[in-house]
């Protein structure tokens, strides 16, 4: 029997499964992954230098275009971070304004997610639904928000547009329609054998894992670490209505499926919680804002892939003198170099998606031979990835 | 442990080895050491289950300084280190080998603010292109 080669498999930097590049190069023995690579870098822009020369508000619009997905978690985060600098005090109507935003973005970018899940697998007419009931989510952000992302809504000491009780009604009916096709997703990959085949055990990151690459989000929760911003600092509206943190021990890709697919409910509960609270008083939508004095401020936000973090330091200028932005995928993408190796090539493209990654934020696959000779490309990958999940269902007797 | 006894236990723990402490928020601690006793924080902050968030680097122009933030979720309270390093050739201790998250940060700081880490000689290059050519170190403030 020929002795099996160690090879490597290239995966990026330009990637169709991915949204944005990166590089991972996957060490490969026969059908096992031994060892991964990951370069990122490519999409640095320089966003922490820049601000440096941004007004304090201008810094908002810069950091909200990190992210063409979880655009209002960046500015979330930098205004908590400004706010607590000054000593700014949050008026409880924007502060309800803000969680819809951020809970709005979370569903949105779930169903996102699931979408591509659905497609690296080869069911794509999961990608095509995920897809369609996000629609009526961007057609609430472009109605209320004023765009369907980039919504611009992050101000420091407040929100830039209120929320009309008609504008409210009009999210909540779409809210009703996306929680029932949620659910029916939700039991569709319950029931499906052949998900469950693809999705259970693969990728698994134990909880030990997780707490030591210091993971986030989903991807945290999915390993038995029960940690959520929103929960653990109480900040905008999240303390003041009644909400769950899910939680699941499994560690695997089908872990943080449920995951997602529960936060998604959780974040219709709390919407709608917050829409009550804004139609049964008025108040201010912004506080005062003096000049932001010498000092530094931490801001956090969970957004859909986990814990945002920035920093800011000011020496009373009309600029930050530092801001430090520190996304969530920057942690859970590190991960993987636990959760692909021992796994399948067919399941590795699945795995390095299953943290959600989302390079913009971070900074921003190939297979190889010993000779560093390319003996997969990024599309065999997909392909390997929808053949294996072919090959299930032919075996269930399925026509494919 | 709640959030008044996380602040005492550190500041029992660490006593004299602290060059200032302040905590402006029930939610927020900062506390200066001295960079020869990083490691031997980082390991007690990580044995009471805190959780490191990130490191911040930031060049004051006339020293270098590094923020290492950590989270104690239970109680959403952020403990950051902050340790002063002279700016001419800034070095720390790494903190990678007890928290292997921390591994991306250093290299990071290395790469943007020229700071080096004793134990972490990562050299590839992280996230500036291989042919960068502008000034060496980007995120300083002559960079």
């Amino acid at each position: 029997m020929a002795e099996e080669k160690k090879r490597h498999i290239p995966i990026g930097p330009y990637h169709p499964l991915q949204e944005e590049p990166e590089f991972f190069k996957l060490r490969v023995e026969g059908e096992r992954v031994v060892g991964l690579d990951i370069e990122i870098g490519y999409n640095h822009r320089g966003i922490e230098k820049l601000s440096e020369s941004k007004h304090f508000e201008q810094a908002i619009f810069l950091v909200e275009r990190i992210c063409g997905i979880c655009s209002t978690s960046h500015p979330f985060a930098y205004v908590n971070a400004v706010e607590e600098l000054a000593d700014i005090n949050l008026p409880e109507r924007a502060a309800y304004i803000r969680s819809v935003v951020g809970e709005v973005e979370r569903i949105h970018s779930h169903l996102l997610w699931l979408g591509l899940a659905g497609h690296f697998i080869g069911y794509n007419t999961v990608w095509m639904w995920s897809w369609k009931y996000r629609e009526p989510l961007l057609e609430a952000c472009e109605k209320i928000f004023g765009n369907r992302q980039h919504y611009g809504m992050m101000k420091i000491g407040g929100v830039r547009r209120d929320i009309s009780p008609e504008q409210g009604r009009f999210l909540s009916e779409k809210l009703e329609y996306v929680r029932k096709k949620v659910d029916m997703l939700d039991k569709a990959i319950e029931d499906d054998p052949v998900i469950g085949s693809r999705l259970k055990n693969a990728g698994v990151l134990p909880k030990e894992k997780a707490v030591e690459y210091c993971v986030v989000g989903p991807t945290a929760r999915a390993s038995g670490v029960d940690i959520d911003v929103r929960r653990d600092e109480a900040y905008a509206a999240y303390g003041m209505v009644e909400w769950k943190v899910p939680l699941r021990n499994e560690g695997d890709v089908y872990a943080k499926t449920k995951i997602r697919l529960e936060e998604i409910r959780q974040s219709i509960n709390i919407i709608k919680q917050c829409i009550d609270a804004l139609g049964k008083s008025g108040g201010e939508i912004e506080a005062d804002v003096n000049d932001i004095p010498d000092g530094e401020g931490i801001g956090r936000h969970e957004a859909p892939r986990g814990e945002v973090f920035h920093y800011v330091r000011s020496h009373g200028g009309t600029v930050p003198f530092r801001h430090k932005v520190r996304a969530p995928s920057y942690m859970n993408v590190f991960s993987n170099k636990h959760a692909v190796v021992g796994g399948t090539v067919a399941d590795a493209a699945l795995t390095l998606a299953a943290v959600d990654p989302c390079y913009c934020c971070t900074e921003r696959m190939q297979a190889v031979d010993k000779e560093g000779k390319s003996v997969l490309t990024s599309r065999e990958l997909i392909k390997l990835s929808q053949e294996k999940t072919y090959e299930l269902r032919r075996e269930k007797g399925e026509r494919v | 442990m709640r959030k008044e006894d996380l602040a005492k236990s550190i500041k029992s723990e660490f006593g004299k080895k602290t060059e200032s402490f302040s905590s402006p928020s029930k939610k927020r601690i900062y506390l200066e050491i001295r960079p020869d006793y990083l490691r031997t924080a980082v390991k007690y902050l990580k044995e009471q289950g805190l959780r490191f968030s990130t490191a911040s680097a930031i060049d004051e122009r006339d020293y270098m300084e590094v923020l290492y933030h950590f989270s104690y979720d239970k109680e959403g309270v952020f403990v950051s280190l902050r340790i002063k390093l002279e700016r001419k050739k800034p070095g720390a201790d790494t903190i990678a080998d007890i928290i292997t998250g921390a591994k991306w940060i250093e290299r990071e700081m290395r790469e943007l603010m020229g700071i080096r880490f004793e134990g972490n000689e990562d050299m590839r290059e992280f996230l500036l292109s291989k042919d960068y050519k502008g000034r060496k170190y980007p995120l300083r403030k002559d960079g």
